[in-house]
């Protein structure tokens, strides 16, 4: 199935139940829709929370770690919610707050479609057989650190979070989650480039047109570039950072009048509370990009720990069969081997997967230009579209999986008969 | 332009350097728009006393109230505040920067205050007789002049109060009389409060009210 589908319709629902939420209380009272505010907080650092946990879990890290990267998440987000709301208190709601709803709303329902796998780790932990309610004593301890540091910033230092505009901390909190979540920022760049592509695709296929005659590769490959993970990241980190560039721009350069009741030397004190102010929020663009940059650095690094090997040439046999010895290929890492047969050149992967078995499969998909395949934790990749395969899932057909070739184990090897080989590659890449 | 609103209250000040008793446990009281003038001979401790009230000394004991704050229990960065932006001072010594304009010397006030309004400042220095002169350095300025822009100095951030520690010193009586009906002109105006400090009868002779001063000690009081 599409797999838009089902993250565009929880998004959807999502994003109906909280708009419904955060406008009724909005009607209410003042307080109640306070309430929801913070209720909404605490729901969004348990839910950011719980996808972290379940990563770093899955990824076999240690529990105190995880409980520390909970707390100081559920710290982020309810501190600068909270920090809102105080540095909002006795005022409108301004279009920022809604803004900053729609954001909380938006990655809210981003990541629920992705998290619900992962909800049966949110609220306890099986430690020796007691259920350990870890994740609602990180969040209170993390929840009440972050109130607390709140209430003591709007008390002591009243006046500098008056002149604070909300944009800034709501700017930063966008930084932070581009440096703590690089998902995010790889789902939404993904995400926008697949409805894309699935929207046109998809109606080529209703109105019974292939969309390949009059889509030529280019721009294809042009579309592709989207797809890509680098791609995707580098388009979000610049999105933002000309967002953000904007923002104090426009926020600077905003020609701010005086009341008209003043004039002389308060005039002057109010202009230069003015200045003081821009100068201050001007400030929030240092940790922002650095943010920026160090979350750019970082995915350069982590993306350096793709195992992406060269295939191992091997030669065809005189029954015109590929023998590969199984004791050389067991490790649980993808080996690629490339053999020329009739002149066609083929590269394929040995792999075995995490749950016993063997797979052999081209290093090419039925869909994409054969550019192959790497290996990150837990999956291959393809190198032209991106979409990640799930090491357990290779082997079987479809899609941008890797085309499955048969094969049989005898003996300690596996044999590939050669002129099936050499029929699969030419049938999965042919006219690409 | 006198209310019966307490601006300034000084209660039990005392202050000892060394071994001299500068000032002695005074205490008194100034109303919102007074004019007030300090008299007393030469040692008897008037630059002690404004100095106080601006904050720029610490009193050895005792209570300073301006509008409703206690100068003498804040701190450093409360003091400039509060200096800055509800006193203004003139000296004897028109302490005037010698490489800035007379207009710029006003600019350089508003700046430390705020931000700068050359426009502002021109007005202000056309209010005390200086329009013409305002690109004059001070070294070519007579002293009267040069008093006056510390005047305009002192009044172009609309202080609440105005210290003036023998403004008239070092001037003859007509430039002494000129510096007068600008002050006169502040207090009724403007309602600035004016305490000043001097030995020259003919300039107590404009406030409201005259304390005196001797050791230390406010030992009388005269109301015109
Ligand atoms: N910084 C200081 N260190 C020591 N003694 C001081 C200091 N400042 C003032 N005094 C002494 O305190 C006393 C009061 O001085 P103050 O300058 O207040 O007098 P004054 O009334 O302003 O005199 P004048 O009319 O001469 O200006 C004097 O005896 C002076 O010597
Ligand atoms: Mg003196």
């Amino acid at each position: 199935m599409n797999p838009v589908t089902p993250i565009l319709f929880r998004t959807f629902v999502v994003a109906v139940l909280a708009f419904l939420l955060y406008f009724t209380s909005t009607h209410i009272k003042a307080i109640s829709r306070r309430v929801a505010l913070l209720t909404l907080a605490y729901l969004w650092g348990l839910l950011w929370s719980g996808l972290y946990l379940a990563q770093f879990t899955n990824a076999g890290y240690r529990i105190d770690k995880v409980f520390v990267l909970w707390m100081l998440n559920t710290f982020l987000i309810t501190g600068v919610q909270t920090y809102w709301w105080l540095a909002s208190k006795n005022k409108q709601p301004s279009w920022i707050n809604h803004m900053y709803m729609v954001l909380v709303f938006v990655i809210f329902a981003a990541i629920i479609s992705e998290a619900d796998m992962s909800f049966r780790h949110l609220a306890f932990l099986k430690l020796n057989r007691v259920f350990i309610p870890i994740g609602h004593v990180a969040l209170l301890t993390g929840g009440g650190l972050s109130i607390t540091i709140a209430l003591i910033i709007t008390r002591r230092w009243n006046t500098i979070v008056e002149r604070i505009h909300p944009a800034f901390p709501l700017l930063l909190v966008f930084a932070c989650v581009f440096l703590f979540y690089p998902n995010v920022t790889l789902l939404t760049a993904m995400v926008f480039a697949r409805i894309a592509h699935d929207v046109f695709h998809w109606a080529s296929v209703f109105l019974l047109l292939p969309d390949h005659p009059y889509l030529s590769n280019l721009v294809w490959e042009i579309i592709g570039l989207l797809f890509k993970k680098g791609t995707g990241v580098l388009i979000a980190h610049g999105a933002f950072a000309i967002l953000a560039a904007t923002a104090f721009g426009a926020f600077y350069y905003h020609r701010d009048i005086p009341p008209e009741e003043l004039s002389g030397p308060e005039r002057r004190l109010w202009l230069a509370a003015n200045m003081r102010r821009k100068r201050l929020n001007m400030i929030f663009l240092v940790p922002v990009f650095i943010s920026i940059f160090a979350s750019l650095t970082h995915y350069r690094i982590k993306s350096q720990a793709i195992f992406d090997p060269d295939p191992v040439p091997v030669e065809l046999n005189k029954d015109g069969r590929v023998y590969i010895p199984v004791k050389d290929t067991g490790d649980g890492s993808m080996h690629k081997f490339s053999v020329s047969i009739d002149r066609v050149k083929i590269r394929f992967i040995v792999l075995k997967k995490p749950d016993g078995k063997w797979s052999v499969v081209l290093d090419a998909c039925n869909i994409c230009p054969p550019q192959g395949y790497a290996q990150i934790t837990g999956a291959l990749f393809c190198k032209y579209c991106g979409t990640p395969i799930p090491l357990n899932t290779v082997g079987l057909p479809g899609g941008c999986n890797p085309v499955p070739v048969e094969f049989h184990i005898s003996d300690g090897f596996i044999i590939v008969d050669g002129k099936q080989l050499k029929n699969t590659w030419i049938n999965s890449t042919r006219g690409k | 332009m006198k209310s019966n609103e307490a601006i300034l209250t000084v209660t039990g000040i005392t202050k000892i350097y060394g071994n001299t008793l500068a000032l002695n446990n005074v205490s008194f009281l100034i109303n919102s728009g007074e004019w007030v003038s300090v008299m007393g001979p030469s040692g008897s401790g008037k630059t002690t006393l404004l100095g106080i009230i601006s904050g720029i000394i610490k009193p050895s004991s005792g209570k300073v109230i301006l509008t409703g704050k206690e100068i003498t229990a804040m701190n450093d960065e409360e003091l400039s505040l509060i200096r800055r932006q509800c006193i203004g001072l003139v000296f004897q010594e028109y302490n005037l920067i010698p490489y800035l304009t007379a207009l710029e010397n006003v600019m350089m006030a508003q700046y430390f205050h705020s931000i700068v309004d050359e426009g502002e400042a021109v007005e202000v220095l056309h209010q005390i007789g200086l329009a013409e002169r305002m690109h004059h350095f001070p070294a070519q300025l007579s002293g009267g002049e040069q008093q006056r822009v510390s005047i305009a100095r002192a009044i172009v951030n609309r202080p609440l109060l105005l210290l003036a520690d023998e403004p008239t010193g070092n001037l003859d009586r007509t430039n002494a009389q000129r510096i007068m009906e600008i002050f006169k002109q502040l207090n009724e105006e403007l309602g600035v409060t004016i305490i000043c400090a001097t030995h020259d009868e003919f300039v107590a002779s404009f406030s409201h009210r005259t304390l005196i001063l001797h050791d230390g000690r406010l030992s009388g009081e005269r109301v015109r």
